[in-house]
């Protein structure tokens, strides 16, 4: 039977800095509100947090949002957690970045992070619902670029942008943006996306049509291309699993949002516990047993030779804080009980 | 190498003991795990002490190795084959 190793603590993390961000992107997970009208956390909270993944010697600390970059005091974050030792990436909407925000950037060893950009500038822009988002996005993009900071594209999956995957990445080739990769993604039953899931949601076959464009950009332009969650690899061609990245969730990966609370992923909602109340030692050793014992899964994935870790938890709709992926539970008849806070 | 050789692993890294073992975070490479011996290795390939030196400290610090040179050997192959040097 398949089984998830217990660390004692995640390896990376991304650490929400700050619920806040200032597009609206008409899926984002992050929260059913407007982010704009949420408030920032303090920054002795944000330090707190910091000293806490320090005390757990967890490696590499990824600054998340809502948006890092409209944090008031991101430079402060930043350069507390460089002097905790941390490896640190940011994960950024890439408007606010510009050459002076990444000369910072790597004064403080940043030497890679990923930014958002979700199709040619008209779907990007009808996405994000900001006018000039696109321009603001790639502007940073090439800002990191140029000062040697290397870039991951992410590109949330659509109903209207999955067939532009190509055509991002060639318009981004022609105009000299040098990315060092792109990772598209699940989209999720969350936050906005949840409301109307079934007129937004993809289908199995949409996302098996991504494949062949993944394949066409490592091919013809030369960029790595990836499915950047996980994915039943039951349900794909052989010849494309090397195309899925997975997840790790639960074992090296956790995510710690703005008050504390951990999570196994970034995306479903819920809490093992709160590191400013409980080590994030004791909580990831001694809370997630039966998450990592997978008995939640179907037993054809329990004992499957060829383990994906089940697909994507956060596919599936109202899954709590992890579920078989949604296409497992259609295709193998898995059911689930809702996981709910600690 | 030879034993002269003074081995640097060409990216910033940490080491941690984790709950069965070390790891090793190697920045924009990945992680590797390793016994208590081979992280005693590992964290000595900054650029500053030769194989021989890093195979005598191993001597010293874990007397009960049988064979420090080989140690420090496997954990170089394992280096090299992840590109790290």
């Amino acid at each position: 039977m398949n089984e998830l190793v217990s660390l004692k603590s995640p390896i990376s993390v991304n650490f929400e800095v700050s619920p806040v961000c200032d597009l609206a992107c008409e899926f984002c997970f992050n929260t059913e509100m407007e982010c704009k009208k949420l408030s920032h956390s303090p920054l002795k909270r944000a330090m707190s947090i910091l000293d806490k993944l320090a005390e757990a010697e967890v490696f590499e600390v990824r600054l998340f949002g809502g948006e890092f970059f409209v944090y008031p005091h991101w430079r402060e974050v930043l350069e507390y957690a460089d002097k905790l030792d941390f490896f640190l990436s940011f994960v950024s909407n890439g408007t606010h970045i510009n050459t002076e925000v990444a000369k910072e950037l790597l004064a403080h060893r940043v030497i890679g992070g990923a930014i958002s950009l979700h199709g040619t500038k008209e779907i990007h822009e009808s996405i994000t619902k900001i006018a000039g988002s696109f321009d603001a996005a790639v502007n940073g993009i090439r800002a990191c670029v140029e000062n040697g900071i290397g870039i991951s594209i992410l590109y949330t999956l659509t109903k209207n942008n999955r067939q532009s995957v190509f055509d991002i990445c060639r318009w981004l080739k022609k105009n000299g943006v040098e990315i060092d990769e792109i990772n598209v993604g699940r989209l999720t039953p969350y936050g906005r996306a949840k409301s109307d899931w079934e007129q937004v949601k993809l289908s199995l076959h949409d996302y098996l049509s991504i494949f062949p464009q993944l394949e066409k950009i490592r091919n013809e332009l030369g960029i790595l291309a990836s499915f950047g969650d996980a994915f039943p690899l039951c349900l794909l061609p052989t010849r494309y699993h090397d195309y899925v990245i997975g997840c790790w969730q639960g074992t090296g990966f956790g995510h710690i949002d703005h008050l504390g609370n951990v999570r196994s992923c970034s995306i479903a909602k819920g809490s093992y516990g709160n590191i400013l109340e409980t080590p994030l030692t004791e909580i990831w050793t001694e809370r997630l047993v039966h998450f990592r014992s997978l008995k939640w899964l179907p037993e054809k994935c329990q004992e499957c030779d060829n383990f994906c870790g089940g697909g994507c938890s956060a596919s599936c709709y109202d899954g709590g804080m992890y579920a078989p992926d949604e296409f497992i539970q259609q295709s193998k008849g898995g059911s689930h009980e809702q996981q709910v806070c600690a | 190498m030879n034993n002269k050789s003074v081995p640097k692993i060409n990216c910033r890294f940490k080491i941690r003991q984790d709950l069965d073992g070390f790891l090793g975070f190697f920045q924009g490479k990945g992680v590797l795990t390793f016994n208590e011996v081979g992280a005693f290795i590992v964290k000595q390939m900054t650029g500053e002490k030769s194989l021989r030196e890093i195979e005598q400290s191993v001597r010293d610090t874990f007397p009960g190795v049988d064979n420090p040179e080989n140690e420090v050997l496997c954990i170089i192959e394992q280096l090299r084959e992840a590109g790290f040097f």
